[in-house]
């Protein structure tokens, strides 16, 4: 077993990969960019290394120097959490290089997945189903726009390189084709170094299925089900659940099995995520495969009872699966919303600030992974994700008042945030019923906003927030950092000048 | 203690703290207790029920008010500011004159407009591009491109003004 694993990482990732290490009786160490020197994750790891400035490529994207550090600390292993590093086949082939072990697929499997047109050509060959469009990217425009017509407009444009929602366009006709080509290839290089991009038929309102697999070094696979991961924007979830609310018996075994010859074909080892679109027809096709573990993880765990982190550090270290498929099975009904900071009103630009209060809520069948607490930054520099709460209960429709409960206690200021939106989904009638799609958080964001705003059209609500604004205006600059609690019986004269 | 005026949206009311335990907004008259307050932090009783209520003041007169997770953007003013606010909003400049601030801190990507352009409403103006993400910010109104004041490749703070656009069909 290894003696020390350093966590290439930050935020409610690499506190996930702390608690297991510390579980296993393995040493955590953390690194850190400037901007995050006094985040959590510094404080909960076993030792905690400066890595670079701010900005990513300095810091947690910088190879070389994450490699140096694990050597000279003697970590015997890296985990890479999720993002940055985690699907870069390059830094994951120097790793294997400085003989530390990475916490994850081969560089090998992770190149053939990552470049998303051989990873379809691949699935091809292996009689796993893909979207209709292309398997090999696209040269210039006038070929991607010739393409586009004979597939048949709505098209999607997508980076080759790549994922997490980035570097993806949808397109409706020829005019639209010029600029979102620029800007899809942009985006790709920007975010990927590699601006191929290929085209995919545009799929009318699919759902988002996927499958956690694991698979060890020494060819044992399982599944760990589906999880249902069709509440999106931006082409990035915000709620994820298991087991998805229309998946039958039977295409629960044509998927899972479906996920397993993904694997297989990539000869993947350790976590992996096989993402599906599923159409009305409920015909899936594979989208990708993501070679990592992924932010919705817990959902699965909370079904199966299975610690996917503490499974992704005993395959790496050269343990057999634990568990056959037979014994793995799959309990009740979780939920999870992703806390992300950011305006949905605004079309989901992400919000930064300080988090003035934080408090979580708790009780029986919640969880919160969190990477900030109160006075914690959220910085312009990375992913606005504050947390992930997950909940659950016996049947989807407890989880989902669970869920609900939940959301009602969580209370973040300072930042702007998501629990009202995410309110509002729990509370809609069509969510309820799983009634939904890729699009459905697009397509109904007015109503749903609607909602918020008649909510804030309480009159006890609005009478408070009036007058805690005359409260906080007539406040003595004196007085600004003391508390008043003390003084009540004439506050007035305490407060006003 | 005087009487202001809060504003939300486009709902204006007169406010006034009475005493230590009520307080009117317009005609409407409300008990409350303070149960603990610091600069931007109070607990408030109103009709046995408690609200957490978050206070941050934003220059003068802007408040942003988070009430049980629940955000209001509010402005609040002396009588004779609101009033000038009234006068200067109804000249002819001021009400067809929209200036589009940086909704977030990040890196002018690309500017697809220049100074006088047409442009019509949902025509992207320029985009914005903060974590690893490029925002299309377009025009709101139909309109003539009256001023930009950034160049691509700047990096711009929250709340910068961009561009002003002024409405024309």
């Amino acid at each position: 077993m290894f003696q020390k694993i350093l966590i290439a990482n930050r935020g409610e990732i690499a506190l996930r990969v702390i608690r297991a290490c510390r579980e296993l009786g393995i040493k955590s160490a953390a690194i850190y960019s400037e901007a995050d020197k006094a985040s959590l994750h510094t404080r909960l790891a076993d030792e905690s290394y400066y890595i670079g400035e701010s900005v990513s490529s300095k810091s947690y994207l910088n190879k070389e120097k994450i490699i140096k550090l694990a050597k000279e600390i003697n970590a015997d292993a890296i985990h890479p959490g999720y993002g940055f590093l985690s699907e870069n086949p390059d830094f994951i082939k120097l790793v294997e290089d400085s003989k530390i072990v990475f916490i994850g697929p081969s560089s090998e499997s992770v190149r053939l997945m990552g470049n998303k047109t051989e990873a379809r050509k691949l699935m091809f060959k292996s009689k796993v189903p893909i979207v209709p469009g292309t398997t090999e990217p696209i040269k210039s425009f006038e070929d991607g726009i010739k393409t586009a017509r004979e597939i048949g407009y709505p098209v999607l444009l997508k980076a080759a390189a790549g994922g997490g929602g980035k570097g993806m366009r949808k397109v409706f006709s020829d005019e639209e084709f010029r600029s979102s080509f620029e800007s899809t290839s942009r985006e790709a290089a920007k975010a990927f170094v590699d601006d191929s991009i290929y085209i995919e038929k545009l799929l009318v309102n699919p759902r988002h299925i996927e499958v956690q697999i694991l698979g060890d070094k020494f060819g044992n696979y399982v599944h760990l089900f589906e999880r249902e991961c069709s509440i999106q924007r931006r082409h990035q979830k915000i709620i994820e659940e298991s087991p998805s609310p229309v998946i039958s018996e039977k295409i629960r075994e044509q998927i899972t099995s479906a996920a397993i010859d993904a694997a297989k074909a990539c000869n993947y080892y350790n976590a992996g995520t096989v993402e599906f679109l599923l159409d009305s027809e409920k015909q899936f096709y594979f989208l990708e495969m993501n070679t990592r573990l992924q932010v919705e993880h817990p959902v699965t765990e909370w079904i199966t009872g299975i610690d996917l982190v503490k499974e992704q550090i005993l395959i790496a270290s050269g343990n057999k699966l634990r568990y056959k498929q037979k014994e793995i099975s799959s309990h009740g009904h979780a939920i999870e919303c992703r806390i992300y900071a950011e305006e949905p009103g605004e079309n989901f630009l992400p919000s930064t600030g300080i988090i003035l209060h934080y408090r979580e809520p708790s009780g029986n069948g919640i969880r919160v992974d969190s990477g900030f607490t109160q006075n914690s930054e959220i910085s312009i520099h990375y992913d606005p994700l504050i947390s992930k709460l997950i909940v659950w209960s016996d049947d989807r429709i407890s989880a989902i008042n669970k869920m609900k409960s939940a959301l009602f206690e969580y209370r973040i200021a300072g930042v702007i945030h998501n629990i009202p939106l995410l309110q509002s989904i729990m509370n809609h009638y069509d969510y309820e019923k799983g009634n939904f799609h890729i699009n459905f958080l697009e397509e109904r964001l007015a109503e749903l906003s609607g909602k918020i705003e008649q909510d804030k059209r309480s009159d006890e609500l609005k009478a408070s927030a009036t007058l805690a604004a005359s409260l906080n205006r007539n406040f003595k600059s004196s007085k600004m950092n003391e508390k008043v609690s003390d003084t009540f019986n004439n506050w007035t004269n305490q407060l006003y000048e | 203690m005087s009487k202001l005026i809060f504003s939300c949206g486009k709902e204006s009311k007169f406010v006034q703290i009475n005493d230590d335990s009520t307080f009117q907004i317009d005609e409407k008259k409300y008990y409350f207790e303070l149960l603990d307050a610091n600069k931007d932090f109070f607990l408030i009783k109103l009709n046995n029920k408690i609200f957490e209520v978050f206070v941050q003041r934003n220059g003068l007169n802007n408040y942003f008010i988070d009430v049980n997770g629940l955000k209001f953007n509010t402005e609040l003013t002396t009588y004779l500011e609101y009033r000038a606010k009234e006068i200067s909003m109804d000249s002819d400049e001021y009400k067809h004159e929209i200036e589009i601030k940086a909704p977030m801190p990040g890196l002018i990507l690309k500017v697809n407009k220049s100074k006088g352009e047409k442009v019509k409403k949902g025509e992207s103006v320029l985009i914005l591009e903060a974590m690893k993400m490029e925002n299309d910010l377009k025009a709101g109104e139909n309109g003539i491109v009256k001023d930009i004041f950034v160049n691509e490749g700047v990096t711009v703070e929250k709340g910068v003004t961009l561009f002003s656009i002024v409405k024309h069909d």
